[in-house]
C-alpha cells in the first residue's frame, strides 16, 4: 500500500487543470546497488549510454537570440558551442578544432560572425563549415580531404530552453519532454533573461546532486531555517521517460515546525513580498499561502501579467520539474531556476552544479524579484547586461545563499558514506519518489 | 604532391652540406586521438616505447666528479645517474632492494655511497650492496636474493647521458647516428647548465611534443614573435623518429606587415650580434644575413671555431627531435634541452623539463644572446649549478612569455583532443615532424617483440 501524498491536500479545492495529478507510476521498492555513485566503470557506461544519447539542457534561448550569439555548454569531458546562425536557426558543434583538437571558444557566452581557432587560426562559419585553413598549400590534398569542418550535434529549443544531443538519431525534443513540455511553456521562459549564473564544483556524484534537489524530505534537518515558510507536505507527479514534477508549498510552515499559526518573520516577509502588510494581516500562518496567491492575482490584474494561466499553487509554490537525465527547473511566475548536475570528466565523485536564474522583466515601478530569491541590489533585472558566470572550485563555499551552501556542505558527507562497503543501497520514502523514478529510468537506459 | 620546402629557400647564400634535405614519406592518414587521453594506450606506450627507448637523463656536466649523481624522474620511475671511478657513468633505479624506498630525493648531489633513508642499507656508486643493517637478523636465504640496486643501460653521446630500461637495446650511437655528427658540432660536452626549469602541464606529453615540433602556430599563439622569427622553415626527417627543423631568426615572418623597418625585436637581435641598430642601414629582411656576418667576425676575434657552422646555424634555431620525448634547440652559444615527461598515471598530464646549456667564453663583452631571456643573476661562468625550479599544475611556469603562452594553450588543446567530436589530427607539411614522430610511435606500439 503506497502512501497517498494527496492526503496532504497541496491542491485543496483546486479545479485548475495544471494541478491535475499524473497517473500513478509504480517504481517498486527495490534497493539499488550504490556502486552507481562511486564506480568509474559505471560512470563510463553511464556517459556512453545516457549522456551521449539523451537530450541535455544547454542553456536559455535568451543567451542566443541574435545571429552570431553563442554560448558554451560544458558537460563531462565535452564542450559544445551553441550558436544562432545567420538564417535564425540554431546550430551546435563540439567545441573542437578538427585540425589538432584545440577548443575554439573559452568564454561562456559571446557574439561573433565566425570562430577562429586560437592554435593555428583556422576559421569556421557559424554553421560549422570550414572557411579558412591557414597556409592550405602546406597540406597534402589527401589530408584536407578528411573533413575539415566542425563536428556538429543535434540541437533543438523548447519552452525557451536549448537542448543538445550527441545521439545520431534522438527522438524529437517535444516527444522526449512529453507531458511536461506544455506545463513548462506556461512560464514563457523565452521572454526571460539571465540575471544570475553560478557554477560550483562539488565533491559528490552528479546523481547525489539530483537526489538532494529532487526531494524536500531533508528540509527539516539540513535547512531548518526554512521550516517557518516552506512546507514539506508536497505533491509529486511522475511522468514517462524519467520526467517528474513536485510542488513545494511556499508561505506556510513545514510539518515539523511547531507553531503552525503564528505569523513568523519568514511568513511576514513573504506577505510583504506579495504586497500584503503583515501588521494588518488577519489570518494565521496556515492562511498566508492562499492570501499570497490572491494578492498576486490582484497585482497581475493591475499590471496585466496574465496570471490566469496559472493555478494558485503555481503562483505561490515552487513548481519543480525534473528533466532526465540531469536537469531540474524550479518555476515561479516571476522567474525560473535552471539547475544542472554535470558529471565530472573523469571522477565519479565530483560534479559541477550549475544554476541559472531566468527573470521576466516587468517595467512597472514597485515590481521586482521576490526577496527570497536573494538577488542583490547590484543585479540588473532589466536584462540589459548578461551577468558573468561565477565559478567556485571544489571545497570553496559556493556563496549561493544559505540553503545551497548547506547542501554543498552536506553532499560530500553523503558521498563519503555512499562509498562505504557498509552502505547497502538507498531506502527511498514516497517523499523521495522522484529519486526512485529517476533511478529506474537510469537503469532502463543502462540496460540498453 | 608534397609541399616543397626548398621553395621557401630559407638558407642565405651558398649551399652548405649541413642543409642536405632528408625526407621520409609518412602518408596522409589521420591518427586515432585515443593516443592523447586513453589510460590503456598510455600504459602500453610506457611498456613499448619508454621502457624500450634511449631516454635523455642528464647532461654529463651535472656529474663531473666521482661521487656526483643526478636524479632523473620519468613516468612512474626514478633513476640515479652516478659518476663512478675513472670517469665511468652508472645508472640505477632509484629504489632500495630491501623494501623499495627511494634512495635519493635531491635533483643533484655528491656522495661516496648511497644510504637508504628507511633502514640505512648502503650501496656503492656501481649499485653494489656494501652494507645490510643487522644482517644477522635476516635468514641467509633471504639475503641470497639479489640485494644490489637494479641497474639500467647507460651511455653517453654529445655530452648527454642517456639511459634505457631495455637491457638489449642497440648501442646509443648506432641509434642516434643520423643526427649524431650534426649534434656533435655544438660541443655540448663543453657546456653546463645555467637554467633548469620544470613545470607540470595539463596535457598529454605528446601534446607537448606536438606543440614544440612545429612553428605553424607562431602567428596565432605567439604573435609577438612574428617581427623577428620567420615561419618559413626547412624540415628534415630521419629514420627512428628523429628529425630537425630550422627556425630562421632575425627576419620577419611573411605574415608580418612591415618587412623593411628595423622593428624593436630585430634591433635587439642586431645588438646581440654586436651591430649598432642606430647605424645599421639594411632592412629587416637583410638582418639575418648581417647577423650571420657579424657572428663570423666576432668568432674570428674571440677565437671561436664557427667555420664548422653554416650561416643558418649561426642565426637560426636548429631544432632536433630525439625520439621519443626530447628536443634540442641548438645555437652556437647555447642549447635548449626540452623533455616531455609522461605522468605516472594520468595521460592528461605531463611534466615539461627545460634546461639551458651554455658554453662559457671568457672574453670581455661576450654574453649570452638577450633573446634567451637569462636574468642578470644567472652565473654564466659555470661556477654554480642552478637549482631546478618546479611549478605545479595550473601555476604560471614563468618560463618567459612564449612558453607561458604554450602552457596556457596546451590544456585547451588537450580538452578538445579528448572529445568524441575530434576525429584525429590533420597534419600539414609544416607539421611533418609531428607525423614523423607519431608514425614511429605507431611502429613501436604495433611491435610485438622488443623494439629495436
Amino acid at each position: 500500500m503506497n502512501y497517498d501524498a494527496r492526503g496532504w491536500a497541496v491542491h485543496k479545492d483546486s479545479t485548475h487543470p495544471f494541478d491535475t495529478p499524473a497517473e500513478h507510476i509504480d517504481n517498486g521498492a527495490v534497493r539499488p546497488d550504490p556502486v552507481r555513485y562511486t564506480s568509474k566503470s559505471f560512470a563510463r557506461d553511464e556517459w556512453e549510454k545516457v549522456f551521449t544519447q539523451a537530450w541535455l539542457m544547454a542553456g536559455p534561448v535568451s543567451d542566443v537570440r541574435e545571429p552570431g550569439d553563442w554560448m558554451k555548454f560544458d558537460t563531462g569531458v565535452e564542450s559544445f558551442i551553441i550558436v544562432r546562425t545567420d538564417e535564425g536557426g540554431l546550430a551546435a558543434h563540439y567545441n573542437v578544432c578538427p585540425h589538432r583538437g584545440s577548443r575554439l571558444v573559452m568564454g561562456d557566452v559571446g557574439s561573433q560572425d565566425a570562430f577562429t581557432c586560437p592554435f593555428h587560426s583556422w576559421r569556421f562559419a557559424l554553421d560549422g563549415k570550414n572557411i579558412a585553413v591557414t597556409d592550405p598549400e602546406t597540406f597534402r590534398p589527401e589530408v584536407l580531404c578528411h573533413d575539415t569542418s566542425l563536428t556538429s550535434v543535434k540541437v533543438e529549443e523548447a519552452a525557451g530552453i536549448v537542448f543538445v544531443s550527441m545521439a545520431d538519431n534522438p527522438p524529437p525534443l517535444a516527444d522526449y519532454l512529453g507531458p511536461i513540455l506544455p506545463m513548462l511553456e506556461a512560464y514563457r521562459m523565452e521572454e526571460m533573461h539571465v540575471v544570475q549564473h553560478r557554477r560550483s564544483d562539488w565533491a559528490a556524484n552528479w546523481k547525489g546532486g539530483i537526489d538532494a534537489f529532487y526531494e524536500s524530505y531533508h528540509l527539516h534537518a539540513i535547512h531548518p531555517q526554512t521550516m517557518g515558510i516552506l512546507d514539506d507536505r508536497t505533491h509529486i507527479d511522475l511522468y514517462p521517460g524519467g520526467m517528474s514534477r513536485q510542488f513545494v508549498p511556499f508561505g506556510q510552515p513545514n510539518s515539523h515546525f511547531s507553531d503552525q499559526d503564528g505569523i513568523n518573520p519568514g511568513i511576514a516577509a513573504m506577505l510583504a513580498d506579495a504586497g500584503l502588510d503583515p501588521a494588518t494581516f488577519q489570518g494565521s500562518a496556515q492562511d498566508s499561502r492562499s492570501a499570497i496567491a490572491m494578492a498576486k492575482r490582484d497585482r497581475s490584474a493591475k499590471l496585466g501579467l496574465d496570471y490566469d494561466r496559472f493555478s494558485d499553487a503555481q503562483l505561490t509554490d515552487s513548481v519543480i520539474f525534473g528533466i532526465f537525465p540531469n536537469a531540474q527547473i524550479g518555476c515561479h511566475p516571476e522567474a525560473v531556476f535552471l539547475h544542472r548536475f554535470k558529471p565530472h570528466a573523469d571522477d565519479p565523485e565530483r560534479f559541477t552544479y550549475e544554476t541559472t536564474i531566468l527573470y521576466r522583466h516587468v517595467d512597472v515601478p514597485g515590481y521586482g524579484a521576490p526577496l527570497w530569491m536573494g538577488l542583490g541590489d547590484d543585479v540588473d533585472l532589466t536584462g540589459e547586461t548578461r551577468p558573468d558566470v561565477v565559478h567556485t572550485g571544489l571545497g570553496e563555499p559556493p556563496g549561493m545563499g544559505e540553503v545551497l551552501d548547506q547542501d554543498s556542505d552536506l553532499l560530500p558527507i553523503v558521498q563519503a558514506g555512499a562509498r562505504s562497503r557498509g552502505f547497502r543501497g538507498p531506502l527511498w520514502g514516497e517523499q523521495e519518489a522522484r529519486l526512485r523514478h529517476f533511478h529506474v529510468e537510469l537503469d532502463r537506459w543502462m540496460g540498453r | 604532391m608534397n609541399f616543397d620546402f626548398r621553395l621557401w629557400d630559407i638558407h642565405v647564400g651558398a649551399q652548405h652540406p649541413f642543409y642536405t634535405h632528408s625526407y621520409i614519406d609518412n602518408g596522409t592518414g589521420r591518427s586515432s586521438p585515443a593516443r592523447y587521453h586513453d589510460p590503456a594506450f598510455a600504459a602500453e606506450e610506457w611498456e613499448k616505447v619508454f621502457a624500450k627507448s634511449w631516454l635523455i637523463a642528464c647532461p654529463l656536466s651535472d656529474i663531473p666528479e666521482e661521487g656526483d649523481f643526478a636524479r632523473f624522474d620519468i613516468g612512474g620511475e626514478s633513476f640515479i645517474i652516478a659518476r663512478g671511478e675513472n670517469g665511468a657513468v652508472h645508472a640505477h633505479y632509484n629504489v632500495c632492494p630491501h623494501r623499495g624506498s627511494r634512495l635519493v630525493l635531491d635533483d643533484l648531489g655528491s656522495v661516496s655511497k648511497f644510504t637508504c633513508p628507511f633502514h640505512s642499507w648502503q650501496f656503492d656508486l656501481t649499485g653494489e650492496n656494501i652494507a645490510v643493517t643487522d644482517p644477522e637478523t635476516f635468514r641467509p636465504e633471504v639475503l641470497c636474493h639479489d640485494r644490489n640496486m637494479t641497474s639500467v643501460r647507460c651511455e653517453v653521446a654529445v655530452g648527454l647521458v642517456f639511459i634505457s630500461m631495455d637491457p638489449d637495446i642497440q648501442p646509443l650511437k648506432e641509434w642516434l647516428a643520423p643526427i649524431l655528427p650534426q649534434l656533435e658540432l655544438y660541443d655540448i660536452d663543453q657546456m653546463y647548465v645555467i637554467q633548469h626549469r620544470r613545470s607540470d602541464w595539463g596535457a598529454n606529453w605528446k601534446g607537448g611534443v606536438d606543440a614544440f615540433a612545429e612553428i605553424y602556430h607562431l602567428h596565432a599563439v605567439h604573435p609577438q614573435t612574428q617581427c623577428l622569427m620567420d615561419d618559413r622553415t626547412q624540415i628534415d626527417l630521419y629514420p627512428g623518429g628523429l628529425s630537425r627543423q630550422f627556425v630562421p631568426f632575425a627576419q620577419p615572418s611573411p605574415r608580418f606587415g612591415d618587412q623593411e623597418s628595423v622593428n624593436p625585436g630585430i634591433a635587439l637581435m642586431l645588438k646581440d650580434a654586436g651591430i649598432d641598430p642606430a647605424t645599421y642601414t639594411g632592412t629587416a629582411k637583410e638582418t639575418r644575413a648581417a647577423v650571420q656576418v657579424a657572428k663570423r667576425n666576432r668568432a674570428a676575434q674571440y677565437g671561436l671555431d664557427y667555420d664548422k657552422f653554416s650561416d643558418s646555424q649561426l642565426s637560426d634555431s636548429t631544432v632536433y627531435s630525439v625520439f621519443p620525448n626530447a628536443q634540442i634547440g641548438c645555437h652556437p652559444e647555447a642549447v635548449f634541452l626540452h623533455r616531455f615527461l609522461p605522468h605516472a598515471t594520468d595521460p592528461n598530464q605531463f611534466t615539461y623539463d627545460t634546461i639551458i646549456l651554455y658554453k662559457h667564453v671568457d672574453a670581455p663583452g661576450y654574453t649570452p644572446p638577450a633573446w634567451m631571456g637569462l636574468s642578470e643573476e644567472i652565473d654564466t661562468s659555470g661556477g654554480t649549478r642552478p637549482d631546478v625550479v618546479h611549478t605545479g599544475l595550473g601555476e604560471p611556469p614563468c618560463l618567459g612569455e612564449v612558453l607561458d603562452q604554450d602552457s596556457d594553450l596546451l590544456p585547451i588543446v588537450q580538452a578538445g583532443a579528448r572529445s568524441r567530436g575530434f576525429r584525429g589530427p590533420l597534419w600539414s607539411e609544416q607539421e611533418g615532424r609531428l607525423r614523423h614522430f607519431h608514425a614511429e610511435l605507431d611502429r613501436r606500439m604495433s611491435a610485438d617483440g622488443p623494439a629495436t
